[in-house]
């Protein structure tokens, strides 16, 4: 073999490999691209989205840092009862237990709280006690739907990094029976 | 040289052109691989993102009898606060494989719903399903499970009884140093309910024991234990010790909820305070 058909073959050796690495990273980029991609896809948000053009109290408050929201994974939980989850059971327990409601049930809220620990964004779902919508009292619902969205109940949370506060993801559960909140999630 | 070379590039071309193959075509194992290798490329993403949702929603539409990508699109709305939501979906796991998913709903209903009687009746509906073994969802026995389910629903004697039947277990099999630490505490707990002292005493200890003698619980009811008995001085001291530990972060907890009886520093503070004006 001369040295001019040894550099083609090593030209068209090199070509084919950056044209198969080139294919790779392509591949993998459409391949990521194309996993966002929602449309004709079932699922068109990520799961625990809260559209805030319709949740409630949405125009209270402003959401900072561009409006990205912390604490999606599962809610800020334990983190986000201001003092402790004792200090905001013993509250919602003591005004809301004595009054006259007999409904049984789950009231969940789903809500955002911003940097500045301003709670809004509500969504509110109402079910029976085997988990499936039903409407409650609807009294009952404004109680604990005033006494939740009340601001002083959630904390600022922030990043441990440098301590700057973020906007956070939160859902709160009421089990009540006959008229008496039993449980608290989470 | 050259002409292999050519062939080569051909035969690459000839091989992308036909690498698609209609998945309606495939046989059920085919069908199965091909959901198995979606939903494990799906999983890469995070839990409850649209490319995680969508991808395991592919995996089985190819397969819908691939029970791990059914049950893994409700796992999200449980942990994010929607369980009308998550439910009907859980549901659809049970149908595809009852064995495993009813223990472990039972596991779901007593954490993130605290619905004690729909957890009992499904780890007792798991002693049906698999008689001659002891289901162990999450990593801990029915009878573990159930003693905390009783816990809660106030019945003591059955929840000590499940906790001696889980340690007893247990302790045959592995060693008692193997008992999980919380089964001494919640047993202590109901003992101490039950106003059985000394069973209580027993097992607050064995918890210590088996926790480098760091554990706020155990100390705040041995210190109740201590006060209800008269021993001013000790009670005191194991309050002390107590809210040390408390504050180190030696205390019963869980991920993503609130573990059952909790305990929190106004409940230790306000011991102290009880304790001293005896």
């Amino acid at each position: 073999m001369n040295r001019k058909n040894l550099l083609k073959v090593i030209g068209i050796i090199i070509v084919t490999i950056v044209l198969f690495i080139s294919g790779i990273i392509g591949f993998g980029y459409y391949n990521y691209k194309e996993a966002y991609n929602t449309e004709n896809k079932p699922y068109k948000k990520y799961i625990g989205y809260i559209d805030q053009d319709k949740a409630l109290l949405n125009d209270k408050f402003k959401l900072c840092d561009n409006g990205f929201i912390q604490r999606t994974y599962n809610g800020a939980a334990l983190d986000a009862y201001y003092i402790n989850k004792k200090h905001f059971r013993d509250q919602v327990v003591n005004e809301f237990n004595n009054k006259n409601y007999s409904d049984s049930g789950y009231l969940n809220f789903r809500f955002l709280v911003n940097c500045e620990g301003n709670a809004g964004w509500f969504e509110i779902i109402e079910m029976n006690l085997d988990l499936e919508e039903l409407k409650l009292n609807s009294t009952l619902v404004k109680d604990l739907f005033e006494f939740t969205s009340q601001s002083k109940h959630w904390n600022v949370l922030r990043y441990t990094k440098d301590n700057t506060p973020y906007n956070y993801y939160n859902y709160i559960s009421y089990r009540i029976e006959n008229g008496k909140i039993t449980e608290i999630i989470p | 040289m050259e002409k292999l070379l050519k062939l080569y590039l051909s035969l690459l071309c000839i091989l992308v052109a036909f690498s698609c193959k209609k998945d309606g075509d495939l046989s059920a194992s085919k069908k199965r691989e091909l959901a198995e290798k979606t939903y494990q490329k799906a999983i890469q993403f995070r839990q409850g993102s649209t490319p995680f949702q969508n991808g395991i929603a592919e995996a089985v539409a190819i397969d819908p009898t691939y029970e791990p990508g059914v049950y893994e699109l409700s796992v999200a709305d449980l942990k994010r606060g929607l369980p009308h939501k998550w439910l009907p979906q859980y549901t659809k796991a049970v149908v595809l494989d009852s064995l495993t998913r009813i223990p472990w709903r039972g596991y779901l209903y007593l954490w993130f719903y605290r619905d004690y009687k729909k957890a009992i009746a499904d780890f007792n509906a798991s002693d049906t399903l698999t008689p001659n073994f002891i289901d162990a969802p999450q990593g801990h026995s029915v009878d573990y499970w159930r003693g905390i389910a009783y816990l809660g629903l106030k019945n003591y004697n059955k929840s000590n009884a499940y906790f001696e039947k889980h340690i007893t277990k247990e302790t045959e099999d592995f060693g008692e140093d193997y008992v999980d630490i919380t089964a001494f505490l919640y047993n202590g707990i109901a003992y101490y309910e039950a106003k059985n002292y000394e069973k209580a005493l027993l097992n607050f200890n064995k918890q210590l024991e088996y926790s480098r003698n760091l554990s706020a619980d155990a100390k705040y009811y041995k210190a109740q234990i201590f006060s209800i008995e008269g021993e001013k001085e000790k009670a005191l001291q194991t309050i002390n010790e107590a809210i040390i530990d408390f504050d180190k972060g030696y205390n019963n907890k869980r991920a993503y909820v609130e573990t059952l009886r909790q305990i929190y520093s106004q409940d230790l503070t306000h011991l102290k305070t009880t304790i001293e004006s005896q």
